[in-house]
């Protein structure tokens, strides 16, 4: 048969086929998600659509390419996911949510997750949120009515923000201006639930937590060697009890 | 309408006229898409056990896409691994009226591989595989993959309502980690005309694997 390279009329929805399989350039993408931005919620929704049915395209094409990985690397992925889970995740109150949403999708592939909840060492076990949500975010401990927020000082420099909501069982700590440690030190986080203490983070930098709370329970951090330690090996640089 | 099939079995492959496929669902493959649903949603609450069984489902998926993008086997370990660390932390954004998990799966770990690729080599660089760059099974027997909607012969055959053109722009762009600039220029075509390859190519292809019920 003939060839058919004719030349269709480009409009912008065409960009949804090089914008699913990723052969746009990043400068591109990047103009073409502000473009969308600007035209609202209904021609990202239409765009949406097309992305999302040529992805399952190229998926389906994928299935050739299957090819069982090394055993390794699933203990590999373990390890990563226990110094992933103990790691701090930034924290920040957000810009206005009508801003947030499509920015969402757009940029799942690179999007940096807001908090841990659930799976971070602690024993209590926060309730899955209704919205499908299964960790409780900073974000919800933020919004919650009945939040409450309060900083302490840290000895040597800098503060620790405890957001708190009793509804959710939750707090949400930030830490700010805390000096750097050398690289075989870090910052642990710790809950101590009736005497206690469970690790919560090893931050090796600026960071931001959210951790299931009871009330009475004490947060409280420490220097520890690079990695962190089963318990705590110094005295607490800062602390406050919570509830 | 879509054109009607003979009664007489037809091998796409030889006919020079593209014919929709009518693709079968497997069954059996549809409990396997809900399975990966429900574990996502115990990822998402942070369910280790269900994140592991997760894994061992759809980690040939997640390693062989990104094995077929960047061509080396520690990479796409890294990718992988890195892919599943998204999954962990990016599991309750996941909706599943949107995209399918594999097809979520297939984006994330496109998405790395094209730009560790991008980031790493030169196009020039790239011009080494560009005869690896081709759509469709690479040997004979395809180890059994999970996580399919669709039967292999149908993929097959979908790809022969592709031009020659058509899959050689697709493979270069999705598989040689091109933009739509590099893939102009190794086919040294202009670029309107890649454009209109892909986007027809990719739409014939969807077309046909959705049995014509898309645009």
């Amino acid at each position: 048969m003939s060839e058919t390279d004719r030349r269709t009329p480009w409009s912008w929805l065409d960009e949804a086929y090089p914008y699913a399989i990723d052969t746009l350039d990043p400068p591109q993408r990047q103009a073409l998600e502000d473009w969308l931005e600007a035209a609202g919620p209904d021609r990202v929704a239409e765009f949406q659509a097309i992305v999302h049915r040529i992805q399952e395209t190229m998926a389906d094409l994928t299935v050739f390419d299957a090819v069982p990985p090394p055993a390794r690397l699933e203990s590999a992925l373990m390890r990563a996911l226990d110094r992933y889970d103990t790691q701090a995740h930034p924290l920040g109150r957000r810009g206005a949510a009508g801003r947030r949403w499509h920015v969402r999708w757009l940029t799942v592939a690179a999007a940096a997750i807001v908090a841990v909840g659930a799976g971070v060492g602690v024993g209590v076990v926060i309730e899955r949120t209704n919205d499908g949500q299964g960790a409780v975010t900073a974000q919800q401990v933020l919004d919650q009515p009945d939040s409450r927020e309060s900083s302490v000082a840290v000895t040597g420099g800098g503060a620790m923000t405890v957001y708190e909501s009793k509804s959710l069982g939750a707090a949400a700590v930030s830490f700010e201006d805390m000096p750097a440690l050398p690289v075989d030190r870090a910052y642990q986080l710790w809950l101590i639930h009736a005497g206690t203490p469970k690790s919560v983070a090893v931050m090796d930098g600026p960071a931001s937590v959210v951790t299931a709370v009871d009330i009475a329970d004490t947060l409280a951090v420490t220097v520890e060697p690079a990695g962190g330690s089963p318990g705590p090996t110094t005295s607490p640089i800062v602390s406050m009890t919570v509830g | 309408m879509t054109a009607r099939r003979g009664s007489a079995p037809i091998n796409l492959r030889s006919v020079t006229e593209p014919a929709p496929a009518c693709p079968t669902v497997d069954r059996r493959d549809r409990a396997v898409q809900e399975q990966l649903i429900e574990l996502l949603d115990d990822v998402a609450a942070g369910d280790r056990a269900a994140f592991a069984e997760f894994y061992r489902v759809t980690s040939p998926r997640v390693f062989g896409l990104a094995l077929r993008v960047v061509r080396n086997h520690g990479a796409a370990e890294d990718i992988a691994q890195e892919v599943f660390l998204q999954v962990w932390s990016l599991a309750g954004q996941y909706d599943p009226v949107k995209a399918s998990p594999i097809g979520w799966l297939m984006m994330l770990t496109h998405r790395r591989a094209v730009d560790r690729v991008r980031a790493e080599q030169s196009a020039t660089r790239r011009d080494i595989v560009f005869g690896h760059a081709h759509l469709g099974r690479d040997h004979d027997v395809v180890a059994e993959a999970v996580g399919q909607r669709l039967d292999e012969q149908s993929v097959l055959d979908c790809l022969q309502t592709m031009t020659e053109l058509q899959r050689e722009a697709v493979a270069l762009a999705y598989y040689g980690s091109r933009t739509y600039v590099e893939v102009a220029e190794t086919l040294a075509v202009p670029l309107p005309t890649v454009k209109s390859r892909i986007k027809d190519g990719l739409k014939r292809l969807e077309n046909c694997l959705t049995g014509g019920n898309t645009r």
